[in-house]
């Protein structure tokens, strides 16, 4: 890969509020964590981003207020003049079931002509990516990947790509991961523990010397592909895994010559911290991987000095879908 | 990095003209001016405005046992499309990395149906392993573990763009060296949750006929189907001896950001995808011979795409012709644009451009070239295909004689 990416800005938002390193901390100490995201906890930004006279719904606030975040910490301001080389690149798979459920409860009820139509349009996942653009005004591509649990990983391939081309100035990549309580036993049998939802700004490398301000890390190489690991052979470094197969065991990972080439009891199981992070998984991998480079103190507590040069990112679903993620500091 | 020429090598459709029978059955029917939408039977449709859908008959037959039956009827529709362009293509093992991209909006929505209805209403009973048969990523995923394709396999839903996107993502596969081959389109089911849906938004239409940009027009029709292209890298299909159909000379895709349910008034986010996809093809609007509108038939659709045309085309708006072929087989959503770009691409092979049916009465404000009658026989060296969705997304795609 010729075109380094660099990470500019990200943001977590979970039920403790804002930051991985909040989370990571209480799960260390072994803190109570609310499951569910109180929106209540951003009212003020919320207020400010809400936009005529219709209350935004849970989900749209949160994945606002985590795109405001990661553009903010990311230090960009979309404006008029840039809007167009601003992208969002969505992965989501499970986080419309609430609206595909009262629709379907309505529509199940009432008859044809007193069927409400509000609810509706927000039964494509791609609705809520889309209802972003419409609140920050961003016109530049808007994809919602729903890949499952390797959502925000494909959105992260899609944002590389459309950087180096330069069809894009900006690419915001958005994981998300929400519960939906007329799905509870099947979320949970999946191993879902709580809501988060997370976002990283991504721009092209050249151009702008590194600093710990602007730069959080950099995306040196990207794999994907379908049953066939072979992009990352030989690795020998750090990894972080998220396996959905394999939550919270050690395991090995095969390549393509079916032999295996790591354990990962040496590494971090993204599964085993998180639980089923979902859609959310490809976006919070690399903000983990970001923090284990700079040598995070709760880490260090959490998994010992572990402070890696490189670190591979392996997100893979149960059909055998796979992407792996190279990043340095 | 060199710039690759992407061809197109192989397709594969399935819709309500063709019943499963493949591209040369369905190109020759949106040729012949056939209507494949009738009277909806899979679902109660009384009480409704609307009586007409699109629906595919005998999916079983052409299936053949391909797809195991408790999978989804989308898995099921995709999974056949991808055999037909597999064939058509003359895809073999070994042959590189072949990947698969899929569109859709709702996806396996008829498991998820079957599950609400059990859960909340029959058997008040919750299905655990629901999860992993649902998401749209299981489209793809069973398609790529039949026909043992490695490469990149993913999902997407921009709403009716998403096969546009699906395409275009899947060119830049091919472009960044993770795929040899993509496979890429879309496929969208009939369902009562469709139905229902857009005849509470007041789109369907309420005279039996699907009639795009006519004064008259009332609606869509909801219908299903599948399509696909085979796109592949051009030295690699030529070392090959694959038949190269055409090339993908370029695309694009924005999003208007203006509102949930109807497009720009104006066509402003539209008329920026042609604009760019025009530009990333390196030609002008005049060498455009032939648009393969999205041409809902649904008041605001219509009028904002005209706008959009015109806003783009300028003064060659008038010249370019334009079809709109679902007044024949119904609005398939997350697979309506592929199989636009498949009217496109035997549109340059054959030379012919299918009629837009039902069209009677011109509207003054959609005033454009539109084929009507009967199909116009034209040299056609570069074909357009236009696709506008819920959310103000937009993609357009470009495709030009080898």
């Amino acid at each position: 890969m010729d075109q380094k990416i660099a990470i500019r800005g990200t943001s977590c938002i979970t039920g403790l509020g804002e930051g991985m390193d909040v989370w990571l901390d209480a799960i260390q100490k072994g803190k109570a964590i609310e499951p569910i995201i109180d929106a209540d906890m951003f009212q003020t930004e919320i207020n400010a981003l809400q936009k005529g006279p219709y209350e935004m719904y849970r989900v749209q606030k949160i994945t606002a207020i985590t795109l405001l975040k990661a553009l903010e910490n990311a230090r960009i301001k979309v404006t008029e003049g840039n809007a167009e080389r601003v992208s969002i690149l969505f992965g989501s798979s499970y986080e419309v079931e609430r609206f595909k459920s009262e629709f379907f409860k309505t529509y199940r009820e009432s008859e044809p002509e007193l069927t409400s139509p509000s609810i509706f349009p927000y039964t494509s996942s791609s609705a809520i990516s889309a209802a972003l653009s419409i609140l920050f005004g961003i016109k530049g591509t808007n994809i919602t990947f729903s890949n499952g649990i390797t959502s925000a990983s494909e959105a992260i391939i899609a944002g590389r790509d459309l950087l180096v081309s330069k069809k894009t100035d900006v690419a915001v990549i958005i994981g998300t991961n929400f519960f939906c309580d007329d799905f509870d036993v099947e979320l949970h049998t999946c191993g879902f523990q709580q809501e988060c939802c997370a976002a990283i700004v991504l721009e092209r490398a050249d151009g702008i010397k590194p600093t710990k301000k602007n730069t959080y890390a950099k995306i040196e190489q990207l794999h994907h592909g379908f049953k066939e690991n072979s992009g990352i052979r030989g690795w020998n470094g750090c990894t972080i895994t998220n396996m959905e197969n394999s939550f919270g065991q050690d395991l090995v990972v095969k390549d393509a010559r079916e032999q295996p080439w790591k354990t990962v009891n040496s590494c971090v199981d993204l599964g085993s911290v998180f639980g089923n992070t979902f859609s959310a998984s490809g976006v919070l991998g690399i903000i983990l991987g970001g923090l284990l480079l700079e040598g995070n103190t709760v880490l260090k507590e959490h998994y010992g000095d572990v402070k890696p040069a490189e670190i591979l990112f392996v997100n893979e679903d149960n059909y055998g879908n796979h992407t792996s993620v190279v990043m340095k500091k | 990095m060199k710039d690759k020429t992407i061809v197109i090598t192989g397709m594969g459709a399935v819709t309500p003209l063709d019943m499963g029978k493949g591209v040369d059955v369905f190109w020759q029917k949106l040729c012949q001016g056939d209507n494949g939408l009738s009277s909806i039977r899979s679902i109660d449709v009384n009480g409704f405005e609307c009586q007409i859908g699109g629906e595919i008959h005998g999916l079983e037959r052409c299936l053949n046992g391909l797809v195991p039956d408790t999978c989804s009827r989308a898995v099921k529709l995709f999974a056949l499309a991808v055999k037909q362009a597999k064939a058509n293509a003359g895809i073999i093992d070994n042959i590189g990395k072949v990947g698969i991209c899929c569109g859709s909006v709702l996806g396996c929505i008829d498991l998820e149906e079957n599950y609400l209805e059990k859960a909340f209403f029959t058997d008040k009973k919750k299905d655990r392993q629901l999860l992993k048969g649902t998401p749209i990523q299981a489209i793809p995923s069973f398609a790529a573990e039949m026909f043992d394709f490695k490469g990149p396999n993913f999902s997407v839903n921009t709403a009716c763009s998403s096969a546009g996107d699906a395409v275009i993502l899947s060119a830049n596969e091919i472009r960044n060296g993770r795929a040899d081959i993509m496979v890429a389109g879309g496929v969208e089911i009939f369902s009562e949750f469709l139905f229902r849906g857009f005849s509470a938004i007041g789109a369907l239409t309420k005279d039996g006929k699907v009639r795009p940009f006519d004064k008259n027009r009332t609606g869509l029709a909801v219908s299903e189907g599948a399509g696909v292209l085979v796109l592949e890298e051009k030295e690699h299909a030529l070392a090959r001896n694959a038949e190269v159909y055409c090339t993908l000379a370029g695309g694009s895709s924005t999003v208007d950001a203006y509102n949930l349910v109807r497009p720009h008034v104006e066509g402003q986010g539209l008329s920026k995808a042609i604009t760019k996809a025009i530009n990333s093809a390196g030609v002008q609007p005049q060498d455009i011979d032939y648009i393969s509108a999205h041409g809902t038939g649904t008041y605001h659709n219509d009028l904002a795409e005209t706008k959009a045309i015109k806003r783009a085309f300028g003064k060659q708006a008038k010249s370019v012709k334009i079809t709109a072929i679902k007044s024949m087989i119904g609005h398939t959503m997350g697979a309506s644009a592929v199989l636009g770009a498949i009217s496109c691409v035997m549109a340059i092979k054959d030379n012919i451009i299918p009629p837009t049916i039902n069209y009677k009465t011109p509207d003054a404000e959609c005033d454009l070239n539109y084929v009507t009658g009967g199909f116009c026989a034209k040299k056609v060296n570069m074909g357009m295909v236009l696709a506008a969705g819920f959310g103000g997304q937009n993609s357009t795609l470009i495709f030009k004689e080898k």
